[in-house]
């Protein structure tokens, strides 16, 4: 029994001191970042010839492309370049074509963290990156996203990231970033050369070498925005395009209802419905269109040349009362901004509504069949019915490690890249392996294609790894800038071109778009909201700002005597978070550069 | 004993009335209970092994109308599944060994009432569960102990658990202090005793902190998500997490191709369910084994003779 | 019972070393707690700094109360607080006893099959997340074609709520969800604690003649009320996070004016806009009520039930 006991105590010990050692011992080596690694350091110029096992790529090393010979470990916070990354990167063919030709193993990492990588950005940023990590990717549409303070604070005050300007100026791609007219204005004056930064730290990705915006091209358009049931526009004689304005609209989901048609199930229809993917406030602005007035942001330009926010003036009433009357009327979905996703999809599936809200046509239940066809578009609130659009975009963000052992050999590699060769391979993969030279143009080989229609994501990510437009590894296509497909591989994206598309199973998606044919205007500028940033007003006026949309639901399903309290109430709101100050700031911008703001009448 | 038992027995054949009928009761609002628990969950089983585009068209409660293994098949198609699971089985296994060990420790010697300090150290744990540094400070701490990207991330924060801690320490309190003494009178230390008394007669307690705490490792994604940049090492719930989000996505598509991609497969609500079956099987295989340490009074009595 | 009162007026030193081998139990713990939770405490100091990782928890500026001031002074403070409040007290007092009665009764059924399908059953919500559940209840309650609905339009009623967009039934749909889904969970402790009852002493009330609820009342009751009262006062120690997700899933224009609460709020506000002092100091509030609500709660226990957590 003794033996026993002794056992225990030893036992217990064992496992005390072993945790206390794991941890004090994990903790010394953790203290220590990365600089006793420095002896293994590899000179740019010596990686050529000093690397024994680039065996196989010994001669190619010669050329242009070579950088060096070592890891480059990249931080991923995007989600769907961290959802399609390979199962085994280094050995995917593109992985280590990488390899071959520019000595660079690249590694890939992941944190999901909890909402859309924002939080495990932001915990990371702040907590400081592991110090293996040499650059890290993330969201970033343009300066107004969340990603942005947050990339700002950690270049500017906490000086994370390394200054890449002296190595842009030389580059081979990135030095078109100096170009006036290359960077959109707010990637240009807000994220990439900024007056309070004394450097180039941020960089924005994804900008086109021409800009494309306004050209509509069937094969690449998605058409978002209510969808009706063809059926039923045959059988009241409609021609959805017809459909206009807001009185016409209304007009017609009076004579839906009228006629009463029934669902599969035998149900009465309701004209209109929620979005395809359940109950949102966001289809409003395409299903009220002409009655969204601050179509910036919740602010606008009235005619009187003030700037409001949309619950300042009247026109908020035109809104609710006409989302009232189609609700009391029976016109809409009661559950129109707050039905689960799956509910949803069941009551279209079974053609419960005559409209939907919001869909677009690269959705199955629009293509698979010939049910559903686009509806309007409907008149924004100038008048017309085109589609705006804010001109050349970028999206995603490259920044490179303070701590990164020789950030000029990162800054290379992702310039590289970029570059025809680097894009050709990002893109479609490895000559022979996933593409072939037909007239000095990459095409798709029949194996991949066939993948690429079967939607068999996994296999092109782990057999090539490259990102063929975004359908395989999407980090090769959120890393690059300056593309110009259509110039350099004679195609918009890899595998659009050649061959008969009809059996393709968006062949109707494409028929959609070159049936219902849209227009773009141009309305340059950020969102009002961008421009909040560093007011005294800031905190409260945000909190504000995101209390609105419920607050507008709310009066949307008020009582009649409550409507007008609510709004008041949440104009007295404004008043009180400083909403002055920011009207001020507003029109100051405006008046220095009417195209900050996009705003439109 | 014996002659207990017999009167046992007696007493049950001369139930009264009121008894039989508080017995009725008690069955009906079980029933009645558990269907309002059962029918909902079938529905989750019914549609992870129905068609998802078929169940998308409404109608699927408690059977599967158009059955299917596609979904499931979807799911383990996912080579991170297999090794998720592998990765989800060691730290459940490693995880509630460690804690049960260390807790049952701990909880044993904070029962002990004259032990100087033990005020001070009760109050302190307590207090950890009312404050906390937040997210940066914690994840500062784990980089500096080097558990970030290391599979003891998964262990070494879940070790103990103040409820569990007090859970413990109080069942430990309510066996009988007599039992002690006559163990330290046979000459047992304190791991003696610990060993030889304690751990026998907590069998409930060690077998519902034991189950709590596997539940909870079995389905913590977070660790995984925020703490493991390989995303070789993440156990099952995240990578289950990550392919949801990633069918979910669906309605977020910004390029044609992206919508090429995503387009095929199964539902992304099917493929949910099917995800739950998949995670929640096995830990529910590992109830019954538990259950029978509840079932039984502890025989105090016995251990006393 | 004499050699305990010996104990307790023995000197620290000779306590001390009576006792080593209990401390040498605790080694793991205390190391635990310190490393994992001590540390990472210094972020408290967040409430009161203006966070920079260049400079360090300790090296950042001092802010002083400005975290504080904003909260209180910002337009939700009141009916954040208030709601906080209600949601706690239904989710940490009103649903408390529920799985007490369910052990209770678990306990009584003889017959074991039943009795392990239905703990088996009862506990099964624990494994559902939170948007599966939200979207089963949506389904429920929908308006109009919702199985509520149709019950009540069934017995002559209009059938046509939109119950989660009416603020009256807000409490009412988070009570029962909260309780369906742990109503069995929470009972397995429940069960263990009551395994843990001397049986002798049924034995011994069964030959008194003592009924069923005189059984229940009179020893399983007493037998577990330790659990019962550190479970009480653990609860009330969460009486102001009541969690996010549950909350933020229920939450719909119609009802957020009992919705918004401070763990909903602090994630829209703090987390996703990285303002950490400012969540950190709203952390620090919820701790200190908690705090105090724990220390009041263990007072009380101490004097009713002899439980104490320290």
């Amino acid at each position: 029994m003794k033996k026993q006991i002794l056992k225990r105590v030893f036992s217990t010990l064992l496992v005390g001191t072993m945790v206390a050692g794991l941890l004090t011992g994990c903790g010394d080596g953790g203290d220590k970042p990365s600089d006793n690694s420095t002896p293994q350091q590899s000179n740019t110029g010596s990686g050529q010839t000093g690397s024994g096992q680039e065996n196989q790529g010994g001669d190619e090393a010669q050329n242009d492309e070579w950088i060096a010979d070592r890891e480059i470990v990249v931080q991923i916070f995007v989600s769907d370049a961290g959802n399609a990354l390979p199962e085994d990167q280094e050995s995917t063919p593109v992985f280590q074509e990488i390899k071959r030709r520019t000595g660079i193993s690249l590694k890939l990492q992941f944190t999901p963290g909890q909402n859309g990588s924002l939080d495990a950005l932001t915990t990371q940023l702040n907590a400081g990156l592991d110090p293996s990590v040499d650059a890290l990717i993330c969201y970033l549409n343009n300066s107004t996203r969340p990603e942005f303070p947050v990339l700002l604070k950690a270049a500017k005050v906490d000086e994370m990231f390394a200054d890449v300007s002296e190595y842009m100026k030389n580059s081979k791609v990135y030095s078109k970033y100096y170009e006036e007219g290359f960077l959109p204005n707010d990637s240009y004056k807000n994220i990439v050369f900024r007056e309070d930064l004394d450097g180039v730290y941020l960089l924005h990705l994804n900008v086109d070498e021409v800009d494309r915006s306004m050209i509509y091209d069937p094969n690449e358009e998605y058409l978002g925005g209510p969808y009706i049931q063809k059926k039923i526009a045959d059988e009241l004689n409609i021609d959805p395009k017809s459909i206009r304005t807001p009185e016409e609209f209304y007009d017609l989901l009076v004579k839906i209802k009228e006629h009463g048609f029934k669902d599969d199930n035998g149900q009465d229809i309701i004209p209109l419905g929620p979005k395809f993917w359940g109950g949102s406030f966001d289809a409003l602005s395409w299903d009220m269109r002409g009655l969204k007035w601050g179509v910036s942001d919740f602010y606008n330009m009235d005619t009187d040349g003030q700037i409001y926010h949309e619950a300042e003036t009247d026109h908020i009433y035109d809104l609710i009362n006409y989302v009232r009357k189609l609700l009391n009327e029976g016109l809409m979905d009661k559950e129109y901004f707050d039905m689960s996703e799956e509910r949803a999809g069941e009551k279209y599936w079974s053609h419960s509504y005559a409209i939907m809200g919001d869909v677009h046509n690269y959705v199955d239940i629009i293509y698979s069949s010939e049910d559903w066809v686009p509806l309007g578009p409907l008149n924004d609130i100038s008048g017309d019915n085109k589609m705006v659009t804010t001109g050349k975009g970028g999206s995603c963000c490259l920044a490179i490690m303070d701590q990164a052992e020789n950030p000029e050999e990162v800054f290379k590699f992702f310039d590289w890249l970029c570059t025809y060769e680097g894009q050709l391979l990002c893109q479609y993969g490895v000559e022979g392996v996933s593409y072939t030279m037909v007239d000095g143009q990459p095409r798709l080989t029949d194996e991949v294609k066939a993948k690429l229609n079967e939607g068999d994501e996994d296999w092109l990510i782990n057999n090539v790894g490259a990102a063929f437009g975004g359908s395989g590894a999407y980090f090769f296509e959120c890393v690059l800038t300056n593309k110009n497909n259509i110039d350099n591989f004679g195609e918009t994206r890899p595998g659009a071109s050649g061959g008969d598309d009809s059996e393709n199973i968006f062949a109707r998606s494409v028929r959609i778009a070159e049936e219902y044919p849209r227009e773009y205007k141009l309305v340059e500028g950020l969102s009002a909201t961008a421009y909040l940033t560093g007011l005294s007003c800031e905190a409260a006026l945000k909190e504000a700002h995101d209390a609105w949309k419920e607050e507008l639901v709310k009066a949307f399903y008020a009582n009649e005597s409550d409507v007008e309290s609510i709004i008041n109430a949440f104009r007295d709101r404004l008043k009180r978070a400083g909403i002055d100050e920011f009207k001020e700031e507003l029109m100051r911008i405006y008046n220095e550069d009417p195209t900050a703001i996009n705003f439109y009448n | 004993m014996s002659k207990m038992r017999h009167l046992h027995t007696g007493i049950k054949v001369k139930r009264s009335l009121g008894e039989r009928i508080i017995q009725v009761i008690i069955y009906l609002v079980l029933i009645a209970v558990c269907l309002l628990i059962v029918l909902p969950c079938l529905n989750v089983v019914a549609l992870a092994f129905n068609d998802g585009k078929d169940a998308a068209r409404g109608g699927v409660y408690f059977w599967p109308r158009m059955f299917t293994l596609e979904n499931f098949q979807e799911v383990f198609k996912n080579k991170g599944i297999v090794r998720g699971y592998g990765i989800t089985i060691a730290r459940t296994v490693i995880g509630t060994f460690m804690s049960l060990l260390l807790l049952s420790l701990a909880a044993f010697a904070l029962k002990e009432k004259q032990l100087p300090g033990r005020t001070f150290i009760n109050f302190m744990i307590t207090f950890t569960m009312l404050f906390g540094g937040g997210t940066v400070p914690t994840y500062i701490q784990y980089r500096r102990l080097g558990l970030l990207n290391n599979f003891w991330v998964y262990v070494i924060p879940g070790l103990f658990s103040v409820t569990y801690l007090m859970m413990m320490r109080t069942f430990f309190e309510g066996i009988p202090d007599s039992l002690e003494e006559s163990a330290k009178l046979d000459g047992c230390g304190y791991f003696g005793i610990y060993a030889r008394i304690m751990m026998p007669l907590s069998k409930p307690v060690i077998a519902v902190v034991g189950l709590y705490t596997a539940v909870g490792h079995w389905n913590d994604w977070f660790s995984g998500a925020f703490y493991m940049m390989d995303t070789k090492k993440w156990p099952v719930q995240t990578v289950l997490q990550q392919m949801l989000n990633k069918a979910m996505s669906q309605q977020q598509i910004t390029s044609v191709a992206q919508a090429i991609a995503s387009a095929g497969g199964v539902t992304s609500n099917a493929l949910k369910m099917a995800a739950v079956v998949v995670t929640t099987v096995p830990i529910l295989c590992v109830y019954p084994f538990i259950q029978k340490y509840f079932a039984q009074g502890t025989m105090i009595g016995a251990v006393k003779g | 019972m004499k050699s305990s009162v010996k104990a307790q007026k023995a000197p620290i030193g000779k306590r001390l070393v009576k006792f080593w081998p209990l401390y040498v139990m605790l080694v793991p713990c205390i190391i635990y707690y310190i490393l994992i939770k001590y540390v990472p405490m210094a972020g408290l100091l967040l409430a009161f700094k203006d966070y920079s990782y260049k400079k360090g928890i300790f090296g950042s500026p001092w802010v002083g109360w400005r975290y504080f001031e904003t909260f209180f002074t910002s337009y939700d403070c009141l009916r954040l607080i208030k709601n906080t409040l209600v949601v706690g007290l239904i989710k940490c007092i009103l649903e408390f006893p529920f799985a007490i009665i369910l052990a209770l009764m678990l306990n009584e059924v003889r017959n074991m099959k039943f009795k392990k399908i239905t703990q088996t059953i009862t506990y099964l919500p624990h494994f559902l997340s939170t948007v599966i559940i939200i979207t089963m209840l949506q389904r429920i309650l929908a308006p109009g074609e919702g199985l509520l609905n149709q019950i009540i339009a069934q017995m002559g009623g209009s059938g046509d709520t939109f119950f989660l967009m009416e603020t009256k039934y807000f409490y009412q749909i988070l009570f029962s969800m909260d309780l369906w889904r742990n109503i069995g969970w929470d009972s397995i402790i429940y069960l263990a604690a009551i395994a843990g009852v001397d049986s002798s002493l049924y034995e011994a009330a069964e030959m008194d003649g003592c009924g069923k609820l005189k059984r229940m009342w009179h020893i399983t009751l007493p037998g577990i009320r330790g659990t019962i009262g550190l479970l009480f006062i653990m609860g009330i120690g969460g009486l102001l996070s009541s969690g996010f997700e549950q909350i933020y899933l229920l939450r719909t224009p119609g009802n957020m004016d009992l919705a918004d609460t401070l763990d909903v709020y602090v994630v829209r506000i703090g987390l996703l806009g990285g303002q950490f002092g400012y969540a950190t100091a709203i952390g620090l509030i919820q701790g200190l009520v908690g705090l105090v609500m724990v220390v009041t709660a263990n007072k009380i226990c101490k004097k009713m039930t002899e439980v104490s957590l320290w």
